[in-house]
């Protein structure tokens, strides 16, 4: 029973930065129909971020979750309008395979400044862990865990709430109706992105501590973030928050139960389940009927 | 038809004549061209990118001294991250660029690929980061081999670090499951069981950061050491993992020179942990010769970012004064032959010699034993920061 | 208010209006006749911003608009109501009119009394999502979302197709008092009946040109006019 918590605390530990690297695709497809593959570059420029910040200024851990999200955030939103923004007049299909030679070329762009195997960020909690039982329940684990849910749920909430997202909503649901309603397709793609890539920096200062930073991070959080989107719908925020989460459990009871090769096999396993039986997705948001 | 031939006869030797009178390829009057492949891209650029920098800091020192009996050093390095573009990158460093010695510094991938082909030229190679044995046996009168050390001999170092603090049962081996920790698992485990162990092993993919299920088994199997087979980031993320599931107890040892310091910031109190060193002192250990190696690093490079510089900075810098005692010792006469006849004959080459800093072992060879170092440091991490013992 | 000066769109090679001329005046009344296919749809997509691929002039309240995108336009007090709707499916009913409101750009917007007095019935689907509702009720909510952001002038394309006759008499009183309130309207019709009852000019189109113009009432005596028809 101890051995299962434990296995389960592990999971949601990844599970959870899984669930927010998700949070940001699903969102830039929901409100722009594009499928965002530099997503996983975006994480690793946030977690760079947060080393930036954390061990080059030695500034408090704090001060990277409050400044490193809106500057990934102003970073996506620039590749939007500078970059992707032309290209989205041709074809939306060029937008797609842009973005993944744009993670590329990120990736390789942090590589060749912070020519490194590996830099890592200390955790933002040292004290000693709770014990709940015989369960060990790290301060960090419990900040990633708590902290990436609260984030997930609050950005869900606001989606359905806030007037900003309304606007989002509107533009995904009919982009033609929500012109003629005076919504910007210029403005709200550059928020969405805006929103996306603060998402996505936000998950790489999480990641930081768990992960490091180091040039595969944007390949192992991408492929997880996607299997996790699918998972929970692609369309659905919570669908992929919970997406997120079940893949880190499934994983690591995977390769805590069955065998470690297992971890990675599974999570495909879990799409062609996913697939096979609910092809919409554990989420599927209403269908939008073409009125 | 007679004089025809005669002529044909003359103009043949006179050419050939002509190609012995001038010398081996890569050697001019006061020059010598030395020639490195490695990868400074990819997920190994941390080996190549360091040794490529180490290798231009002992060129500079030597040239500003004057070089070698006259001669400066030209260092050309060729990017090369896949065994093809190795493959590639020694046959145009030694056929284009016509190179006097090939340096690979490059790790077991490309050291690997680029075997055969420096064996069949008999280009003076010298293989500085590469355990892989594909490179070291057979043997080759031109292959030489640095500060990095065959997996035997390290496997005996780490059993040595294992046993070193207290008398363990029970022995969890966490081996990745690519090439390299599967290579070095596959001698030491026996090696382990063997010597009665009881031997628990878990694997891992290469760059996991997530260790819960591996880490469970040990707790299950109540291990009282845990030796880690991979890099030092992914021991350093199962050392931490390893509180969060209550197998705090264990004495831990590392796998692989202690390549840089990322295995401290991951942890936090990493104090205690064990593993060897392919050279005197870690970057930023309290030692003269490393301070000074420091200080010309830094005006070189200015101020290192994290993990740097690491220990191919070290040894790859190592590398070139070894080079300079062979180069030294066979004189004027710079020919492929003479170079590793000289090169046999280098005995405790130290850069010291050559008025460098002496932040690595030194090296010495012989007509039967190329590889040059054969010492391996015993570090530990002491208030954060590795140390290797005297 | 509107004023269109040889207005040419474009599908990539297939010109789909040929140098379209018009104008609507303060509060005036305007149909645009023409049967499927004569590019009256585009037409005024086109005026309204949602076409790319547009040539001529366009402006609207004095101002040059030809370039502006469709956003900008609603803001500017212009509203399509869009043959096809274009409503957000999984919306409510009440979601869909704030949503509406967002173009109002500080004019003073109607309130929601005014909007259900118009159309009580959507009031009773007050919460309903816009999807579940009938094709009349989406058809007036598609209305009222225009009618919420205060539009100085609207385009309604075609409102009248594919509803039932008692639903058609709801929306062309709607639209009436919207005419009442000093709205100039744009109307894109086949019906001619119902042109005539809400509009008091017309243009006929046929393949893309403007074919006849002249009062309402002398359309169906004209020529061309029956030609486009085919009456």
């Amino acid at each position: 029973m101890t051995e299962l918590a434990l296995v389960l605390l592990g999971g949601l530990n990844f599970g959870a930065i899984y669930a927010l690297a998700a949070l940001g695709i699903v969102l830039i497809h929901k409100a722009t129909k594009t499928v965002n593959f530099a997503h996983g570059a975006f994480v690793l420029i946030g977690a760079l971020g947060a080393y930036i910040v954390q061990v080059q200024l030695s500034w408090s851990a704090w001060l990277a979750y409050l400044l490193v999200p809106p500057a990934v955030g102003a970073l996506a939103a620039l590749i939007e309008l500078v970059l992707l923004r032309p290209l989205r007049r041709a074809d939306a299909f060029s937008v797609v395979i842009a973005t993944v030679f744009l993670g590329i070329a990120l990736s390789e762009g942090v590589r060749l400044i912070y020519n490194a195997e590996l830099l890592t960020v200390p955790s933002p909690f040292q004290g000693a862990p709770f014990l709940i039982g015989p369960v060990i329940l790290t301060r960090e684990v419990l900040w990633t865990v708590a902290g990436s849910l609260l984030i997930g749920i609050g950005t869900t909430l606001a989606f359905r709430r806030a007037r900003v997202a309304r606007g989002m909503r509107a533009m995904a649901a009919n982009h033609r109706g929500a012109q003629l309603c005076g919504y910007s397709v210029d403005r709200t793609y550059a928020l969405a992105w805006f929103l996306g890539g603060a998402l996505a920096g936000v998950a790489g200062v999480f990641a930081a501590p768990a992960k490091g930073i180091s040039p595969d991070l944007p390949i192992a959080v991408i492929a997880a973030a996607f299997v996790a989107a699918v998972v929970g719908g692609f369309d659905s925020l919570k669908g992929a928050v919970a997406g997120g989460l079940l893949l880190g459990v499934v994983e690591t009871l995977a390769a805590a139960y069955g065998d470690s090769a297992l971890k990675n096999a599974i999570s495909f396993m879990l799409l062609f389940v996913v697939m096979l039986y609910r092809p919409e997705g554990l989420f599927p948001e209403v269908k939008t009927r073409h009125v | 038809m007679k004089l025809y031939r005669l002529i044909q006869v003359v103009l043949l030797l006179s050419l050939l004549g002509a190609g012995s009178a001038s010398a081996q390829q890569g050697v001019t009057e006061d020059t010598i061209l030395i020639g490195a492949l490695g990868p400074l891209t990819g997920g190994t650029a941390f080996i190549g990118a360091p040794g490529r920098d180490g290798m231009q800091l002992a060129v500079d020192a030597l040239n500003e001294q004057g070089g070698i009996n006259g001669r400066k050093l030209e260092l050309r390095f060729e990017a090369a991250l896949t065994p093809a573009e190795s493959v590639a990158a020694a046959k145009k460093l030694v056929e284009q660029d016509k190179v006097f010695v090939l340096v690979l510094a490059s790790g077991s991938t490309g050291a690997a690929a680029a075997a055969d082909y420096v064996r069949s030229v008999g280009v003076p190679t010298y293989n500085i980061f590469g355990a892989t044995p594909v490179i070291r046996e057979p043997f080759a009168d031109n292959v030489f081999h640095g500060a990095i050390t065959d997996p035997r001999t390290s496997a005996a170092a780490l059993i040595e670090r294992l046993t070193r603090d207290g008398d363990p049962e029970r022995i969890g081996l966490l081996a990745g499951s690519y090439a390299f920790p599967q290579a070095n698992l596959s001698v030491i485990r026996p090696m382990l069981e063997e010597r009665g162990f009881d031997v628990t092993v878990e694997t891992f993919d290469q760059n996991a950061k997530d260790f819960t299920a591996q880490l469970v088994s040990f707790l299950r199997a109540d291990v009282d050491a845990v030796l880690v087979l991979g890099s030092f980031a992914e021991a350093g993320f199962a050392i931490k993992q390893a509180g969060q599931v209550g197998l705090g107890g264990v004495h831990w040892v590392v796998d692989g020179s202690a390549v840089n310091n990322a295995i401290v910031p991951i942890i936090g109190n990493a104090d205690g942990i064990l593993g060897y060193y392919n050279a005197p002192f870690y970057p930023g250990q309290d030692a003269e010769p490393m301070e000074r190696y420091l200080a010309l690093w830094r005006a070189a490079y200015g101020e290192p970012p994290q993990g740097r510089p690491n220990i191919y900075d070290l040894t790859g810098y190592g590398s070139v004064y070894v080079l300079a005692h062979a180069i030294d010792k066979a004189d004027d006469d710079l020919t492929w032959e003479n170079l590793i006849a000289s090169w046999e004959r280098v005995e405790g080459a130290l850069p010291s010699d050559f008025g460098g800093y002496d932040v690595v072992f030194p090296e010495s060879f012989s007509a039967t034993d190329h590889q040059g170092n054969d010492h391996l440091g015993t570090a530990v991490i002491q208030d954060g920061v590795w140390t290797v013992l005297p | 208010m509107l004023e269109v000066n040889d207005l040419t769109v474009k599908y990539g090679a297939l010109t789909a209006v040929h140098g379209l001329s018009l104008t609507v005046g303060e509060g005036e009344a305007v149909a645009l006749l023409g049967a499927n296919g004569a590019g009256k749809t585009t037409a005024v997509e086109a005026i309204a911003g949602l076409h790319d691929q547009r040539d001529g002039e366009v402006r609207f309240q004095g101002r040059e608009i030809s370039r502006w995108r469709a956003s900008r336009i609603a803001r500017a007090g212009m509203a399509l109501v869009p043959q096809w709707r274009e409503l957000f499916g999984n919306f409510t009913v009440m979601e869909t009119l704030e949503i509406g409101g967002h173009a109002r750009n500080g004019r003073a917007a109607p309130d929601y009394r005014e909007i259900f007095e118009l159309f009580p019935r959507l009031e009773e689907r007050r919460d309903q999502i816009a999807s579940s509702l009938s094709g009349g009720e989406q058809q007036m909510l598609t209305i009222a979302r225009a009618l919420m952001s205060a539009p100085t002038m609207m385009i309604l394309d075609e409102p009248s197709a594919g509803l039932a006759v008692g639903v058609v008499q709801d929306v062309v009183r709607a639209i009436q008092a919207v005419r009442a309130r000093g709205v100039a309207i744009l109307l894109v019709e086949q019906n001619f009946e119902i042109a005539g009852s809400l509009a008091s000019r017309a243009l006929v189109l046929s393949t893309g040109r403007v074919v006849w113009q002249g009062d309402m009432e002398d359309v169906r005596d004209s020529e061309e006019a029956r030609q486009a028809f085919f009456l």
